[in-house]
């Protein structure tokens, strides 16, 4: 399994993959990362993952862009926002552009894992 | 006017400080005015409510979270890059639970400053609330600041208030 890592701040990269590397079933799962939506545009063509993190609020391409360009696209890998700032309007506008959830910071191992479980 | 908020600022706080962290934290009662260095992150609110939020962590807490965070031994050097980065991504957290709470509809993307007393002030704005904590026996403190509402805007929602009645 592939698991695209998608966010400006390297803490957070790192703290997500920290808390998919404690579950069972993520664990193994091979990450690659991206620091904002560009660049995650090439990465999900490049390497197929299987499922993609997302934050909401980044430079150069937001998450909600890279979602909408991924949607327009006519391709969309699973997809869920890991972000601070949730909101009804933007749970969604990320429901309704194809993503699986919406996960709110800060969040326990166990929320994203049961996240990514109900995706994929 | 200043807008109220009515947001438990220091739950969101602690939740952010012992989820990421997994430090405990204590509510001080006094910010105090440290001279020391400060490491300060800043996210600016717009849209439904207009302000800002700054966390201030003194240095050593700052490197404490970001060995935390980063997962270093004691004797790792710490990166200025990395420092700032999880000093930025504590201020997105608050202000991203903060601009959840308030009905916000933009959050910026963090700012970060350091030095000695170093913290950020944003002109137009007005003190809402200022919280101390201290975690790991050093010093943590967040604001949050607003832009006050103009009369016309007040008197604007209050004529739509009764006119909803």
């Amino acid at each position: 399994m592939k698991i695209l890592i998608v966010d400006d701040s390297k803490a957070m990269r790192a703290i997500v993959k920290r808390a998919l590397s404690a579950s069972p079933t993520y664990g193994a799962a091979d990450m690659v990362e991206a620091e904002d939506g560009e660049q995650a545009l090439g990465l999900i063509t490049a390497e197929a993952p299987d499922v993609v993190l997302s934050d909401w609020n980044m430079p150069n391409m937001t998450g909600i862009e890279l979602l909408e360009a991924l949607a327009a696209s006519g391709s969309t890998p699973p997809f869920g926002f890991v972000t601070s700032e949730s909101t009804p309007e933007m749970y969604d506008r990320a429901m309704a552009n194809g993503a699986s959830f919406l996960v709110s910071k800060p969040f326990t191992p166990e929320t994203l894992a049961a996240a990514l479980d109900g995706a994929l | 006017m200043t807008q109220n908020i009515d947001v438990d600022v220091r739950q969101i706080v602690h939740d952010i400080v012992t989820t990421v962290l997994g430090f405990p934290i204590e509510d001080a009662t006094d910010p105090g005015t440290s001279d020391g260095v400060l490491v300060t992150g800043c996210v600016h609110l717009t849209g439904g409510f207009d302000g800002s939020v700054t966390v201030e962590c003194a240095e050593q807490l700052a490197r404490r979270a970001t060995a935390a965070m980063f997962l270093l031994d004691d004797d790792e050097e710490i990166s200025e890059s990395d420092l700032r980065d999880v000093v930025g991504e504590l201020a997105n957290m608050t202000g991203g639970n903060v601009k959840a709470a308030v009905g916000a509809e933009r959050l910026s993307l963090p700012s970060v400053t350091a030095g000695p007393g170093a913290r950020i002030t944003v002109p137009g704005t007005e003190l809402v609330d200022r919280l101390a904590f201290r975690c790991e026996g050093e010093s943590l403190v967040v604001s949050v600041l607003a832009r006050p509402v103009s009369g016309a805007a007040a008197n604007g929602q209050a004529a739509q208030a009764v006119a909803d009645r």
